[in-house]
């Protein structure tokens, strides 16, 4: 049986978590939802349980933490956010895929400075097109974007578009 | 995190400053919870790992559900099973945190690299194999002709102060032999002090 991958999803609130629950799978996970202050993250838990009977999932109050035990790192975060965060986890991600979710665009930009940030993280910037479950990957490791799309959701007959690199 | 890692790698080489920060993107930092697995049967080693902190132990499941305990990684040691990592054929071995653990694991392209762009790495890696075939031997001679009670010393002068860390029964089953020859070994031990 393969072990449970340990994803860690770092968001700014509950409403942002579970932005990132409805876009990937994780049934058969184990779950880390870092929170950002004491007390987040609690609607957040009820509501991935409830539809994720088989993950695992917890609250962590320590990003660095978090993301140190994680395989996989989650971020939707608001965009003041993105240099303290890079920051505080640059260190416990080097080597790991760390997939930023955004709603809106310049999905190449952000991925850019995301990983001059995180310089040895394997950096990847999902693009949600127009509320479908349609995603833009765009990263420089095709075995990172290749890995990041099995784990995200997308409604039957619809192919994930993926831009494998600048 | 990177500090025990440097002071091990320079006991058996010389690398700048410079190499040993090449080295460090190299590795992907990974904490493990006490019980939690770094490699179940039946998966592909994907790393070769070392262990910054903690303790782990790497074993087999027979077919009546017996452990049997190939290995203890503690802090400074190397855990990993080399004939997957290099093949990419499933693992016959479980690898479990006996402890909460802070690891630095590295996949095989990386410690490719390593070995390409840091030649002294060649050496160390040379030499940590060695070491293990030697210790592999003994082991094996151990097992073959030495008594329970020589394998027993045996193992706490390889593993000096950790016998504490160890469950008793897992040190029964590295050393073959059960729980109640371990105790009784221990009180005779104890009785000629």
């Amino acid at each position: 049986m393969p072990i449970r991958d340990t994803i860690a999803i770092v968001a700014s609130d509950d409403e942002k978590a579970l932005e990132v629950a409805d876009a990937v799978w994780l049934n058969n996970q184990r779950v880390l939802l870092v929170a950002k202050y004491p007390g987040q993250m609690m609607q957040a838990l009820q509501t991935i349980q409830d539809e994720y009977p088989l993950a695992e999932v917890e609250v962590m109050d320590c990003m660095k933490e978090g993301c140190w035990e994680a395989d996989l790192i989650l971020l939707n975060i608001e965009e003041e956010d993105v240099v303290p965060v890079a920051s505080l986890i640059r260190e416990v991600a080097v080597q790991k895929p760390v997939v930023r979710l955004i709603w809106d665009s310049d999905a190449t930009a952000k991925m850019i400075r995301l990983q001059q940030l995180m310089t040895h993280a394997k950096v990847v910037v999902a693009l949600q097109m127009n509320r479908t479950c349609n995603f833009q990957l765009t990263g420089d490791d095709p075995d990172t974007l290749r890995g990041i799309q099995t784990i995200l959701k997308c409604k039957s007959g619809d192919a994930n578009g993926v831009s494998g690199g600048r | 995190m990177y500090d025990l890692l440097y002071k091990k790698i320079n006991e058996n080489i010389s690398i700048t400053a410079e190499e040993f920060e090449f080295c460090k993107t190299l590795f992907l930092p990974k904490k493990l919870r006490k019980r939690q697995y770094l490699l179940q049967e039946g998966d592909v080693c994907k790393y070769n790992t070392f262990v910054s902190a903690g303790l782990l132990r790497s074993y087999t499941v027979d077919d009546k559900g017996g452990e049997h305990i190939l290995q203890f990684a503690f802090e400074g040691w190397w855990l990993g099973d080399i004939y997957s990592f290099l093949t990419g054929e499933p693992s016959v071995y479980n690898m479990e945190a006996l402890e909460p653990c802070e690891l630095l694991l590295i996949t095989h392209p990386s410690w490719e690299l390593l070995l390409e762009k840091i030649p002294a790495f060649e050496r160390y890696f040379r030499i940590l194999i060695q070491n293990n075939l030697v210790a592999t031997q003994r082991r094996l001679m151990g097992a073959l002709s030495g008594t329970a009670e020589e394998r027993y010393v045996q193992f706490m002068n390889n593993f000096p102060g950790c016998l504490n860390r160890i469950p008793q029964h897992m040190i029964a089953s590295y050393l073959g032999i059960t729980r109640e020859t371990l105790s009784r070994i221990r009180g005779n031990l104890a009785t000629r002090k």
